[in-house]
């Protein structure tokens, strides 16, 4: 599983930034990123969830 | 506004190919129009030299794969902030977010533009949806079947009327095929392809509920051949085990009449080998998407999907519904009945002889001029859905820049939504708990009732992206966007003649 690969801080930064969403705070500029990169790389396209990561 | 356009659906490909006939669409209204496009590496090769774009930003997801496999946090970062600055230098009049997944809204807010419409994590952290197409865009998974216009039709509605085009009488037809697409040039796989004298076939999907068994593509294979036809057959490099256990079930006959092509183009290539076609046969797939843009006739078998929404897009395109009560949702992963129950002679004789398949629907594409949108059409040329129902939809959705100014009639004023509607003035006046209380109550009513509802669906969608800093502005947004849903329900309804 690629998440499990996943650098500890942008791990940290994603959590943080999903738990300031949740209470509809702004996130910072690192955050947003961190939380952009994460959900850019960690999960699969629909053509990689059938073919494999691309 | 005059642009230039930001356009972001970066996968898949057929959702690509379709973003693609929207712009084309947009830009026969505005032909100076300048259009940059936002899409994933595996789609790039229908972006990058595309006539109909002026600069394409391809995400390095490999670059960042690499630095993220790595461990390297802040090269990630470092990299990912870089792309964003980059596309961040060009300051758009529009950017247009087609994008359905949460981090095309992320993305989204981090766009230099003037006007965004589409998903956005907006300033207060909130993620919305801008645009009333869009937000209809969004609700279909609650109801598909409920849908009743194509989804580049849905694209260029909102990119029209964001551009300040007014509604969509002034979009017209885009006629031009050859300007869809980048320069095709021929797969050396298919050198010895003669240009006009075979069938293509496109057994593959992603989705194993809109495939077509195995055995009925050789079938269909088997009977194409001995009328003499050659036949090409095209998929993704992953579907070559499928093209190898179907080659090894054809006839010798059909075997000496096929040119394998299955993993051996590019997404260009595969549609050069369609631009070249008699005709294209194949689900509902990429390949339906780039014959039609290449302006070939499809003949495409539906299982799950729904064409109405993701047909193909064009004229004269033939459909075998083999389903008539779409999924609810985009689950595909299981093979379809309706689909295994075509069988390869049906089809066949269709294909050779222009006979349709008993007990199946059977729509050919067109253009209906009467709401500038795509229609299917039965063999009497019935039009389906009904057009007064898209036409209602489009009436209402294509005026929503402003929200209406009188109240509309509902129900019963004890009725749901009328207490829907009391309530929210009375939270309005007086925002206290108990009123707000009550006001969670009747809408969780509503969402108890109108479950699978687009309007609805597209109502609660709206409400959950209105911003709550300021509790009265809020419920101030929220009833006027209640009484649009209400007015849209009321039009479409009463349109429906069905009904």
């Amino acid at each position: 599983m690629l998440v499990d690969m996943e650098p500890a801080d942008i791990a940290g930064l994603a959590r943080e930034a999903e738990a300031k969403l949740a209470k509809g705070m702004a996130l910072t500029e690192r955050e947003r990123l961190a939380l952009l990169a994460r959900l850019l790389i960690a999960q699969p396209t629909r053509q990689e969830r059938k073919y494999g990561q691309a | 506004m005059t642009g230039p356009v930001l356009v972001i659906l970066p996968h898949n490909p057929g959702d690509v190919v379709m973003a693609l006939q929207a712009i084309r669409r947009v830009k026969a209204r505005h032909p100076g129009l300048e259009v940059d496009y936002l899409v994933g590496e595996e789609c790039r090769d229908l972006a990058l030299g595309n006539p109909l774009l002026r600069k394409v930003f391809v995400i390095p997801k490999r670059d960042l794969k690499a630095l993220w496999e790595g461990g390297d946090s802040e090269g990630v970062l470092a990299r990912l902030g870089a792309f964003l600055a980059e596309m961040a230098a060009t300051r758009y009049a529009l950017s247009a977010n087609l994008f359905q997944e949460r981090w095309g809204g992320l993305l989204q807010g981090m766009v230099n533009s003037d006007r965004k419409i589409g998903l956005e994590l907006a300033e207060a952290s909130r993620f919305q949806v801008r645009s009333r197409w869009l937000e209809h865009l969004f609700a279909i998974p609650a109801h598909r079947a409920g849908n009743c216009l194509h989804v580049v039709d849905i694209y260029a509605r909102a990119i029209s009327q964001a551009l300040g085009g007014g509604s969509e009488s002034s979009l017209r037809r885009a006629e031009n095929a050859a300007s869809l697409l980048p320069m095709l040039l021929r797969p050396n796989a298919c050198k010895n392809l003669a240009p006009e004298t075979y069938l293509a076939f496109h057994p593959g999907s992603a989705w194993a509920g809109k495939r077509w068994p195995e055995a009925h593509w050789a079938g269909l294979a088997d009977r194409c051949a001995a009328a003499g036809f050659t036949l090409a057959f095209t998929g993704a490099p992953e579907d070559r085990p499928m093209m190898d256990r179907i080659a090894a079930s054809l006839a010798p006959r059909t075997r000496a009449a096929l040119v394998d092509c299955v993993g051996r183009t590019s997404l260009p290539g595969a549609a050069w080998v369609y631009a070249h076609a008699r005709m294209l046969i194949s689900g509902d797939t990429v390949a339906m998407h780039l014959a039609a843009a290449a302006g070939i006739r499809t003949l495409s078998l539906f299982g799950a999907s729904n064409p109405v929404e993701t047909g193909p897009y064009g004229k004269g395109h033939v459909i075998i519904q083999t389903d008539a009560n779409p999924l609810p949702d985009l689950a595909f992963d299981s093979e379809h009945a309706g689909l295994r129950h075509l069988r390869a002679e049906e089809v066949a004789a269709y294909v050779l002889d222009g006979e349709p398949p008993p007990g199946f629907r059977m729509w050919e594409t067109g253009w209906d001029e009467s709401r500038k949108a795509q229609g299917l059409f039965d063999a009497q040329r019935l039009p389906y859905p009904h057009p007064a129902i898209a036409l209602a939809l489009a009436r209402v959705l294509d005026a929503q820049e402003a929200l209406p100014g009188s109240p509309v009639p509902v129900d019963r004023p004890d009725g749901l939504r009328g207490r829907l509607r009391t309530c929210l003035d009375k939270c309005i006046g007086q925002p206290l708990d108990e009123n707000l209380a009550v006001l969670t109550a009747i809408e969780k009513e509503l969402e108890e009732e109108t479950r699978a509802d687009l309007i609805w669906e597209a109502y609660r969608i709206a409400v959950n992206g209105l911003p709550w800093g300021d509790l009265r502005a809020h419920l101030i947004l929220r009833k006027a966007r209640l009484e649009s849903a209400l007015e849209e329900e009321a039009l479409t309804r009463h349109a429906d003649p069905i009904a």
